[in-house]
C-alpha cells in the first residue's frame, strides 16, 4: 500500500536518495539552460518570435521537475517518473538546428516521443499505487514501442546534413542516409503515436467512469490533465498527417496546449500530498473531537461528516461472533462480503471492515465506493482508534446489559408461565378432585346422614373456597383468556376497597405487557395501606402507560413484598419498562410505562 | 325433567348423573365433549343441558361456545354452565346471549341439591341463573348507593340478580307478592333503574349495574 512508502527510511536509503536529488537537480537544471539556449537560436519556436509559448514550455518542464522532485525527496510516487517526463519534455526540442552538440541532436532524434510512454506512466499508475493491470502495463508497452521504434529507424537513416541543414550537428547513430525509409518510419511513427494517444484517452475515461467515487475523486486530476495532454497530442499528430509538421500557427497552438497539460500533471502530483495532508488534518480533528466527547453516538456522526454519507451504520465485531451497533444491539446485516480491511458491496450499499494492529475494529454500512481509497481507509482507523475503542467498549457494554435484560425477561416470562401452568393445574386438577369429593360425600350422605359426612362436606367446601382463591392469585384466567381489559374490571369486582378504572385498553397487547400492567395495578391497589384507587391503562404510542392513584390510609404499614411475589421493579425492568412511583400526603402515584414492542 | 350433562371428567359427570336420577330427574345422557353434546341434545331434545365451561380441546370456553350453539339450534333446551371461576363476566356473556333459560353457576354446586334441583326448575321454567356467591361477591363491593338501601332492599336486589322472579322472590323472602314489588320498584328507582316487565331484562340490568365502575 502507499503508506508504506512514507515509513522511515534506514540512513544509507536517505543517503542515496539525496544523491540521486542533486544529481538529478542538476540535470535539470543544465537541460533547462541548453534547452533554452536551443529555443533562443531555434528558426522554428525562437523564443524571441514566441516568447510566450517558449516560455510555457521550459515552465512546464521546470514545474515538474520541481514538483517531481520534491515528490521524490518524500518518498511520495510520481516523483521518478515525473523527473523523466521533465526530461523527455525539453528533448523533443533537441532535434532542431539550433542544437550544437551532436549527443544532443542524436537524442532528440531518437527520443522525441519518449513523454508519450513516461506520460501514460505517470496517468495510469498515479496515485493509487495498486500494482498496474496487465491491460495497463501493456498500454504503457505499446506507447513506448510507438514512441521508439520508428523514431529508431528514422534516427539510423537521417541524415540533417544530406537533408538540408548543413549547419546541423551531426547524427551520431546514422548507419545509411535513406531519407525514404526515414520519412516512412516518421509517418508510422505519427501513425502508431496517434493510435496509442486515442487508446490512452479512451482508458482513461474509461476508468474514470467505471471508478467508484472516493477512487475517481482521487484520480480525477493526473488522469485529466494526462487525457488533456494526449487529446492534444492526437490533434496534433491528426494535423501533421493533414499539413505536415511546421511552424504553422495551428500546430504552435497544440504544443502550447500540450504544454499547459504538462503544467496541470505537474500541479496534480503537487496536490496529491496536499490532499493527503487535508485528509489527514480531518481525522485528526476526529481524533481531538472524539477524545474530547466520548459520548455514545457520537463516532457515528464524526464519521457520517468526515465521509460524508449521512446513512453510515457502526458495527462493533464482538468476540463472541455477533456484531452490534453502538446501542448493543446485535447487527443482522450480512458481513460475509466484508474482506480483509477491505470492501464489499452489496446491493447499494458497501461494508467496510476497519482494522488496527490485525484486530477488526469496526465495520462501516454505507454508500458503496467512499472508502475505496485503502491509505484514507489506515488512516481513518490510525485516527479513529481510540474512539472507536471507546465506543466499542460503550456497544459491548449495552449488548451485555441487553443480554441480562432479555434473560430477565425470559424468567419473568418463565415465572409467569409456570404460575399460569399451576392455575391451569388446579383447575384441572384438585378443583376438579375436590368437586368430585364432594359430590361423592352428597351421594353417601344422602343414604346415610351422619355428622362427620356433613364436617367433611363443610370441610370440602371452604377448601374449594380456598382452592378458588389461590388460583386466582396465581394467574387470573380473565387475564389470560380475554386480557387486560376484563381482568382489570374483574379485579373492581372484587376489590374490597372503592376501585374506579378510568380507562383500559380494547384488544390484546403482548402477554408481558398484559402481566406486567396487571401486576403494577394489583400490587398498589392491594397495598394494605390503600383505602381507594383510581386505575388507568392506556396506549400511547407503542407504550403502554399503566397509572394508579390510592389514597393512603395513615398508620397502617405496607408489607415489603407485593402480593405477585416479583418485584415491580423487576417485573417492569424486565421488560425494558420503566416504574415511578411518589408519595405526597396521603397519595400514592404509581406509574409504569410498558415498550409494547422492544 | 329430561337432563344432559357434558363434562369431560368421568367421575363429576357420573356423580351428577346419579345424584340428579337420585332425585327423579332423567338423565338422557352424559356427553364428553361439546359435539357428543350437540348429537345427544339433537337426538333427545332434553329441557336442560349441564355444560362445563372448560372441555376439550382447549379447556377454555368450550361450554359456553356449545351453550351458543345449542340455543340457536335447539331453542327450547335450557342450558347451565358450571365453571370454577367465579366471574361475572362470563355470566353476563351468557345472559346477554340467551333471553331466557340460561344459567352460570360454580361447578360445586353440583353437589348442593338444593341449589341444582332449584336452578334446574328455574331454568326449565324460562328463568335466568346467575350464581349467588358471584352476586354476593358484587354486593360486597363499596358502594354508597347500596349503603343507601335498606337490609330487605339490598336483599331484593341480590335475588333479581339471581334471575328470580317476583314470585320467586316472595316466596322466599315470605313475603307478599305486592310488598315485593313495592321494594322492587323502590330500589330500583332509588339505583336509577328502569323496571322492565321481562326478567331477563331486569337480571341484566341489575348486574350491569352492579358490576359497573364505582
Amino acid at each position: 500500500m502507499m503508506n508504506t512508502a512514507h515509513g522511515v527510511q534506514s540512513p544509507p536509503r536517505r543517503l542515496h536518495r539525496v544523491a540521486v536529488l542533486v544529481v538529478a537537480g542538476a540535470a535539470a537544471i543544465w537541460c533547462l539552460w541548453a534547452t533554452a539556449a536551443i529555443l533562443w537560436e531555434g528558426p522554428s519556436f525562437a523564443l524571441a518570435s514566441r516568447p510566450f509559448q517558449a516560455a510555457m514550455e521550459l515552465g512546464a518542464a521546470a514545474s515538474l521537475f520541481a514538483v517531481a522532485l520534491v515528490a521524490f525527496g518524500r518518498g511520495a510516487p510520481g516523483g521518478i517518473s515525473g523527473v523523466a517526463l521533465g526530461f523527455a519534455w525539453l528533448v523533443r526540442e533537441w532535434a532542431n538546428p539550433a542544437t550544437t552538440q551532436a549527443w544532443m541532436l542524436t537524442a532528440g532524434l531518437l527520443l522525441g516521443a519518449a513523454w508519450l510512454p513516461l506520460g501514460a506512466r505517470i496517468a495510469l499508475a498515479h496515485p493509487l499505487s495498486n500494482p498496474l493491470p496487465l491491460a495497463g502495463r501493456a498500454m504503457i508497452a505499446f506507447a513506448a514501442v510507438a514512441a521508439l521504434g520508428p523514431a529508431a529507424v528514422r534516427t539510423a537513416t537521417l541524415d540533417p546534413a544530406a537533408g538540408g541543414c548543413p549547419s546541423c550537428a551531426p547524427n551520431l547513430l546514422l548507419m545509411v542516409d535513406a531519407p525514404q525509409v526515414a520519412a516512412v518510419a516518421d509517418y508510422v511513427g505519427v501513425i502508431l503515436q496517434l493510435t496509442a494517444c486515442l487508446l490512452l484517452v479512451t482508458w482513461l475515461a474509461t476508468g474514470l467512469i467505471l471508478a467508484s467515487t472516493a477512487v475517481r475523486l482521487v484520480r480525477a486530476p493526473v488522469a485529466a490533465a494526462s487525457a488533456a495532454l494526449f487529446v492534444a497530442a492526437a490533434i496534433g499528430y491528426s494535423s501533421a498527417l493533414i499539413d505536415g509538421f511546421g511552424a504553422h500557427e495551428a500546430m504552435r497552438r497544440i504544443i502550447g496546449a500540450q504544454s499547459l497539460s504538462v503544467l496541470a500533471i505537474a500541479a496534480a502530483i503537487a496536490w496529491d500530498p496536499v490532499r493527503l495532508r487535508l485528509m489527514r488534518r480531518s481525522t485528526a480533528r476526529l481524533v481531538t473531537e472524539l477524545s474530547s466527547t466520548p459520548r455514545p453516538g457520537s463516532l457515528r456522526k464524526e464519521l457520517a461528516r468526515l465521509v460524508g454519507d449521512p446513512t453510515i451504520a457502526l458495527g462493533f465485531p464482538l468476540d463472541d461472533g455477533r456484531v452490534v451497533d453502538e446501542s448493543g444491539r446485535e447487527v443482522t446485516e450480512p458481513l460475509s462480503d466484508a474482506g480483509q480491511g477491505g470492501e464489499g458491496s452489496r446491493g447499494r450499499r458497501s461494508t467496510t471492515l476497519l482494522r488496527r494492529d490485525g484486530r477488526a475494529l469496526v465495520v462501516l454500512f454505507h454508500r458503496p465506493g467512499l472508502l475505496d481509497d485503502g491509505s484514507y481507509r489506515d488512516s481513518l482507523a490510525r485516527a479513529s482508534g481510540l474512539a472507536i475503542g471507546n465506543e466499542r467498549l460503550h456497544a459491548e457494554l449495552a449488548a451485555q446489559v441487553e443480554d441480562l435484560r432479555r434473560s430477565r425477561a425470559a424468567l419473568v416470562a418463565s415465572f409467569d408461565a409456570e404460575r399460569r401452568r399451576l392455575e391451569r393445574g388446579l383447575h384441572d386438577g384438585a378443583q376438579q378432585r375436590a368437586v368430585s369429593l364432594l359430590l361423592a360425600l352428597r351421594l353417601a350422605a344422602s343414604r346415610q346422614p351422619d355428622e362427620p359426612t356433613a364436617e367433611a362436606i363443610a370441610e370440602v367446601q371452604s377448601a374449594l373456597e380456598e382452592l378458588r382463591e389461590v388460583a386466582h392469585g396465581l394467574y387470573p384466567a380473565s387475564l389470560a383468556e380475554e386480557g387486560l381489559g376484563s381482568a382489570l374490571q374483574e379485579l373492581s369486582e372484587r376489590a374490597t376497597i372503592p376501585f374506579r378504572i378510568r380507562a383500559s385498553p380494547d384488544g390484546r397487547l403482548p402477554e408481558a405487557v398484559e402481566t406486567t400492567g396487571y401486576a403494577v395495578i394489583s400490587a398498589t391497589a392491594g397495598r394494605a395501606d390503600v383505602t381507594s384507587a383510581e386505575v388507568a391503562a392506556v396506549r400511547s404510542g407503542s407504550d403502554l402507560v399503566v397509572s394508579v392513584r390510592g389514597r393512603l390510609k395513615q398508620g397502617v404499614s405496607q408489607d415489603a413484598a407485593p402480593p405477585g411475589g416479583l418485584a415491580l421493579e423487576d417485573r417492569v425492568g424486565a421488560i425494558g419498562g420503566t416504574l415511578t412511583s411518589s408519595t405526597t400526603v396521603g397519595t400514592l402515584d404509581v406509574r409504569a410505562v410498558l415498550p409494547c414492542a422492544w | 325433567m329430561r337432563v344432559v350433562i357434558a363434562d369431560d371428567e368421568v367421575l363429576l359427570r357420573e356423580g351428577v348423573a346419579r345424584l340428579l336420577t337420585e332425585e327423579g330427574y332423567d338423565v338422557v345422557g352424559t356427553a364428553r365433549d361439546a359435539s357428543e353434546l350437540e348429537q345427544i341434545v339433537r337426538a333427545t331434545s332434553p329441557d336442560v343441558a349441564l355444560v362445563d365451561i372448560r372441555m376439550p380441546p382447549t379447556h377454555t370456553d368450550e361450554g359456553i361456545v356449545a351453550a351458543r350453539r345449542l340455543r340457536s339450534t335447539h331453542p327450547s333446551t335450557a342450558v347451565l354452565v358450571l365453571s370454577h371461576h367465579l366471574d361475572s363476566r362470563y355470566a353476563v356473556e351468557l345472559l346477554e346471549t340467551f333471553p331466557c333459560g340460561a344459567g352460570y353457576l360454580l361447578k360445586e354446586r353440583v353437589s348442593d341439591v338444593a341449589v341444582l334441583t332449584d336452578a334446574l326448575s328455574r331454568l326449565a321454567r324460562g328463568e335466568c341463573v346467575v350464581d349467588p356467591s358471584i352476586v354476593a361477591r358484587l354486593m360486597r363491593r363499596p358502594r354508597d348507593e347500596l349503603a343507601a338501601l335498606t337490609a330487605r332492599e339490598r336483599e331484593v336486589l341480590g335475588l333479581i340478580a339471581e334471575g328470580r322472579s317476583n314470585g320467586a322472590i316472595s316466596a322466599r323472602l315470605h313475603l307478599s307478592q305486592k310488598t315485593v314489588e313495592a321494594h322492587v320498584s323502590h330500589l330500583l328507582a332509588k339505583l336509577g333503574l328502569e323496571d322492565s316487565p321481562e326478567d331477563h331484562r331486569r337480571v341484566l340490568a341489575a348486574l350491569a349495574y352492579l358490576r359497573s365502575a364505582i
